[in-house]
């Protein structure tokens, strides 16, 4: 099992003198997609401003990297977070490059050629003069997708971030989670939409009246297996439950299985185990 | 982090920037309209900008209320805008964020205290007042004392970039504890005229007042009308003011250290 990054143990938090948080416990890894799917004030934001120290919990702890959050005055911060809880506020008057030219400079870590690709990365150009103020929901909503990622972070916070969004940002936005996890961070996103956080994620979680409940443990995907021999798919069939053999392809014999690998380097990995090494791996909607 | 939270500051505030310096060029024409130090014959540039930086309205009201003004919604402004996640997911510490705060208090009241003066020598020149004396009382009674007119106006603008700076993170700190900039702003003009009332009723009880620790005028040696002021010093003033920094950033820390920093606690 790959390493947790970020781990909610027994926390819990009151705002207003609500109980918005009651006793989550949550663990995510490297290279995982967890959803939170909930109603509105159902406190899936709170659990991602716990993350960032914009809040303490009143029991609990929060751990990233194995260190835990202290948010008090002294207390360490986690710094390799990529944010985007709700609204995105930039300044007006700047530009989208201008904006995050300034956020940079806060840590200083990313130089603005850097900044210029995170830029692009999300389809806006980096040269475009416009004020921030002038920009649209979606154009505003992309930009604190690439602030969130132009540092490169290892732990990705994101709330409703598909927000204005068309059609093609949601595949831009899609195609991002999938660089950034096989790249071994993780990220969290809340939204309210479930079709959403069932397309994106690997777990997704119910968040009601404070608690967390679990509604899908692990995406399930499903895969086409090219081997060499026979004998290759005989092992196969026995090692994987439900395997089923499959029309020859390119001339190759052919297993199609279910499963909840993350990608194809993991379930090679896991067939080279047990003495299996296809010849290719293709992967198919679940 | 410093440097960011000057830039955010100036952008932020330009638009208040330029009102709060068209009130100052304003308030500068009308100081020399009605300038009138019987005092003081002849007076020079320097005369007229010590006189009118000296005075108790100026001093105790008028620089302290505009200058709060720029810098009442300092830290206020990241919560309400949503701008604290993006900040927070890039410093090690709250701590961090809180002394940029306070560091920019430091280059607001510089930018202010230093574009006053500018205008006020500006617009004395302009008038045709002559460079070249020193005949206020405070240079005067400075002289005295050994001290040059170089170091009187040096000291008096030193007290008021540390005396707006002490006074600005008073208003940070009353700011996050009352999470609203205009009660702020408005409990700081309203202490400025008890303060001014405090100054026309028992004019000894002066040294205790935050806003009274920039009215040069009145610190000993360069007033010396009262023997109840003798110990109103400059140093008096500094230690006063450094006292009251040190405790407003003080409160100010165990303001944040479990404040929730977002817009609706």
């Amino acid at each position: 099992m790959a390493d947790e990054i970020l781990v909610y143990e027994g926390v819990s938090k009151k705002l207003g003198g609500k109980e918005v948080l009651k006793q989550i416990n949550l663990s995510i890894s490297e290279g995982e997609i967890v959803g939170i799917v909930g109603a509105n004030g159902s406190g899936k934001t709170t659990l991602l401003r716990l993350a960032t120290g914009l809040i303490y919990p009143d029991q609990g702890e929060i751990r990233v990297a194995g260190k835990p959050v202290r948010p008090g005055l002294l207390g360490d911060l986690p710094v390799s977070l990529g944010v985007l809880i709700e609204s995105p506020s930039f300044l007006p008057y700047l530009s989208g490059l201008k904006n995050l030219l300034l956020l940079a400079s806060i840590r200083d870590q990313v130089n603005e050629s850097k900044v210029r690709e995170s830029i692009q990365r999300v389809g806006l150009d980096p040269d475009l003069r416009k004020p921030v103020k002038t920009y649209s929901l979606g154009m505003r909503q992309r930009l604190g997708i690439a602030q969130a990622m132009m540092e490169d972070p290892a732990i990705y916070l994101f709330d409703e971030p598909t927000n204005g969004l068309d059609h093609q940002g949601v595949e831009m936005f899609s195609e991002i989670l999938t660089e950034r996890t096989d790249q071994g961070a993780c990220v969290v996103l809340v939204s309210h939409d479930q079709e959403e956080i069932n397309r994106f994620c690997d777990r997704v979680y119910r968040m009601e009246s404070g608690s967390l409940e679990s509604v899908r443990e692990k995406r399930v995907k499903g895969w086409r297996l090219l081997v060499e021999s026979l004998e290759d798919v005989e092992k196969t069939l026995l090692l994987i439950s439900g395997s089923q053999m499959s029309e020859r392809k390119n001339g190759l014999p052919t297993v199609i299985c279910k499963g909840t690998w993350k990608d194809e380097v993991e379930l090679r990995y896991y067939l080279d185990q047990h003495g299996i090494q296809p010849v290719e791996i293709q992967v198919n909607a679940s | 982090m410093i440097t960011f939270d000057v830039v955010l500051f100036i952008i932020r505030n330009w638009t208040r920037l330029l009102i709060v310096y068209s009130l100052l060029v304003t308030f500068s024409i009308l100081s020399f309209l009605f300038f009138d130090d019987a005092e003081i014959k002849n007076p020079s540039v320097w005369d007229f900008f010590i006189s009118t930086f000296t005075h108790q309205f100026v001093s105790m009201i008028f620089f302290p209320a505009l200058y709060s003004l720029l810098i009442v919604d300092l830290a206020l402004h990241d919560l309400m805008e949503n701008y604290t996640p993006m900040i927070l997911a890039r410093v090690s510490s709250r701590m961090s964020w809180y002394t940029a705060k306070v560091s920019t208090l430091f280059y607001a009241a510089f930018l202010f205290v230093v574009g006053a003066v500018i205008l006020w020598l500006t617009v004395g020149s302009l008038k045709g007042l002559p460079w070249d004396s020193f005949a206020h009382p405070a240079f005067q009674y400075g002289e005295q004392n050994g001290q040059s007119p170089w170091l009187i106006i040096f000291l008096m603008i030193i007290i008021y970039i540390g005396g707006l700076t002490a006074i600005g993170s008073l208003v940070l700190w009353l700011s996050l504890w009352l999470r609203s900039s205009i009660l702020t702003w408005l409990a700081l003009v309203s202490s400025t005229v008890v303060s001014m009332m405090i100054y026309n009723a028992a004019p000894p009880l002066i040294i205790w007042v935050p806003f009274a620790q920039l009215m040069f005028k009145m610190h000993f040696p360069y007033y010396q009308g009262d023997p109840d002021l003798y110990h109103f010093t400059v140093g008096w003033s500094g230690l006063y003011l450094l006292a009251l920094f040190l405790l407003s950033v003080i409160l100010g820390w165990i303001q944040i250290r479990r404040l929730d920093l977002i817009k609706k606690a």
